[in-house]
């Protein structure tokens, strides 16, 4: 990788769609963890099985059809079997709670993760080879590709969202809040939490599994270990850090947290050595190529580092319960345009609920 | 049988070997106030938490309006009408007054969660007819000026003014209180106990009052049920209760053989 890649569009375009996927994954699981406060720890499992749902249509699919149309089915395989996921594992993890809830969510993921592995007609641990069924793949026709699951993906992040917030802010929605804030008294007051806890996982899976089937159609190879405990606890990380129900705060997060995880992953964009080699000093060199290295073998730790940093100075995370627009910082930097550039500023707060 | 709004029948609580509540047998008549005294850990609280489904008694039966609901799940007996207050408070810390209020509005939502998504014309109309409810029981119980605040930033007397509002708003006629008037001044508790009785003259509710303060449940009941170690002890008038020798030896302890 040279510096250079980062300004090729099909770059810029494939972090921005798996930057939507991760957003889709933060967001659902925002509604479960974050909303309706049952603290699970297998998001990727939903992940999994929309991305393989998907997968596993688009190879074994019976009939001579148009591109469209079976594409469609994968993407409602997809969520419909990941809802699927979502109900089975919801339901008997109803009357577990906290780190209980937490486990076997975990072990769920694993289960889920092991199974592909040993499905054979999945591909197994090999991974599974998804052709394109939308947009062939040619030369011509490569930026096509990018440039609709460019809009796709940030559509479906919108809808996402669209519904998270319509569903919130309703009655349903102060239904599944109310679990979180006190299980005994929200059930006391007339919420049938049982109900309200299905549907919360069932929506949060079904959402994840629609990530998933993206994913699938758009990478084109998928493969059981994609799904494991590690990409698990990124997406927890993006909705803890961002503030346990929060959107924007989620949504925040998951940029920041994609990204930094990116830049170093990717040998900091290889800008390190880049400078060096201009300036052209031996030791410089050496120090930029050492920096490269530790940051791919070693990104984890710095990580790891950074996120034990932010929860010591934000332990709510970013936001808390609130939205960005709710906070103390916001109102006064609004304020301040509105004071500072009359008539410029006034959008600050607008289009906000 | 009686005509009772909510009958108990030979209710028993076993913890173990404790017998919280043993035998509790009570009628309630439609449109009473009922008094439920006894000392710290006499079974009150096992009384209520047994009405409202959240422990299932050990034996008995309990009827509300001529049904039995044991074995209901809590928001299903909530759904039927009995509300209830708790001793310690348990509001939802971190939403709003209003929201606490809407809440308890939900059992009887008229729009479905895809209405909801979809922003249909059902959840609008639905969400203005919880609004109004919402708004007028939060002006009923003076706390309109609140409505935007968290509920944990409410001054003490405000919260448990806004228990009862929450309670309300589920639309009951039978209200259980559960020690309302804890830790509160002799000024507030006076207003609790005018509030109690307009509400109760205004919604048409039947009561069921857990406290501790004597004064106050001998100025609001009609009748009252003392329990002592998990029996009843003692019913009758507050006149009868509190020169009754059983109900003063729970109280102070001591023989009373003389």
């Amino acid at each position: 990788m040279s510096f250079g890649d980062i300004f090729s569009y099909n770059f810029v375009v494939y972090h921005l769609i798996s930057v939507g996927i991760f957003a889709m994954l933060a967001l659902s699981l925002n509604l479960i963890n974050g909303y309706a406060g049952m603290f699970s720890l297998g998001h990727q499992a939903f992940w999994a099985v929309g991305a393989y749902g998907a997968g596993a249509v688009i190879v074994h699919f019976p009939f001579q059809a148009p591109g469209v149309v079976v594409f469609g089915s994968s993407l409602l395989a997809g969520i419909g079997l990941a809802a699927l996921a979502g109900f089975v594992i919801g339901v008997p993890c109803l009357r577990l709670r906290g780190d209980y809830l937490a486990i076997a969510t975990l072990g769920f993921a694993e289960i889920v993760r092991i199974l592909l592995n040993n499905f054979d007609w999945v591909g197994g641990s090999r991974g599974l080879a998804i052709p394109r069924v939308l947009i062939e793949k040619t030369p011509a026709t490569e930026v096509w590709f990018y440039l609709f699951f460019l809009v796709f993906t940030v559509a479906m992040t919108g809808l996402t969202v669209l519904v998270c917030r319509n569903l919130i802010h309703s009655s349903h929605g102060r239904a599944i809040v109310s679990i979180r804030e006190d299980e005994v008294a929200s059930e006391l007051i007339g919420v049938n939490v049982t109900y309200y806890k299905v549907v919360a996982f069932l929506i949060g899976a079904a959402f994840a599994g629609l990530a998933g089937a993206i994913h699938a159609n758009f990478f084109g190879i998928i493969s059981p270990k994609d799904f494991g405990i590690m990409p698990g606890i990124l997406i927890l990380l993006m909705v803890v850090l961002g503030g346990m129900g929060s959107m924007s705060g989620t949504l925040l997060a998951t940029v920041i947290l994609y990204f930094v995880q990116q830049i170093l992953k990717l040998k900091l964009f290889g800008l390190p050595s880049t400078i060096a080699s201009a300036i052209g000093w031996p030791p410089l060199m050496r120090l930029a190529d050492t920096m490269e290295t530790l940051a791919v073998d070693r990104w984890q730790v710095f990580f790891a580092i950074l996120l034990i940093l932010l929860m010591i100075s934000a332990p709510q995370g970013f936001f808390g319960k609130r939205e960005i627009w709710d906070t103390a910082a916001y109102k006064k930097l609004a304020g301040l345009f509105r004071s500072g550039g009359r008539g410029s500023g006034s959008a600050a707060g607008e289009g906000k609920t | 049988m009686s005509g009772g709004i909510l009958e108990c029948r030979n209710l028993t609580m076993r913890f173990g070997g404790l017998v919280a509540v043993d035998r509790f047998d009570e009628t309630l008549v439609e449109g009473e106030l009922l008094g439920l005294i006894g000392p710290n850990g006499a079974g009150k609280t096992t009384v209520f938490n047994m009405i409202t489904g959240v422990y299932q008694p050990s034996s008995g039966d309990i009827f509300y309006r001529g049904g039995s609901i044991i074995g209901l799940k809590p928001h299903r007996i909530t759904a039927g009408g009995i509300a209830r207050t708790f001793q310690n408070i348990r509001l939802f810390d971190d939403l709003s007054v209003l929201d606490n209020v809407r809440l308890a509005c939900h059992h009887r939502v008229s729009y479905g969660i895809l209405d909801a998504v979809f922003r249909r014309y059902k959840f609008h109309e639905g969400e203005k007819e919880i609004l109004r409810r919402s708004t007028e029981l939060l002006e009923l119980m003076e706390l309109s000026s609140r409505s935007k605040d968290l509920a944990k930033n409410l001054p003490y007397g405000e919260q448990r003014r806004l228990e009862i509002a929450r309670a309300l708003a589920t639309g009951p006629s039978l209200l259980m209180l559960d020690e309302p008037a804890a830790g509160m001044n002799p000024q507030e508790k006076e207003d609790l106990s005018e509030l109690v009785g307009r509400i109760r003259k205004n919604l048409d509710l039947t009561v069921l009052l857990i406290e501790h303060d004597m004064a106050f449940v001998m100025g609001l009941c009609e009748r009252i049920v003392v329990l002592d170690y998990g029996k009843i002890i003692c019913r009758g008038t507050p006149k009868e209760v509190r020169t009754d020798p059983k109900v003063i030896r729970a109280y102070l302890g001591g023989s009373v053989d003389a």
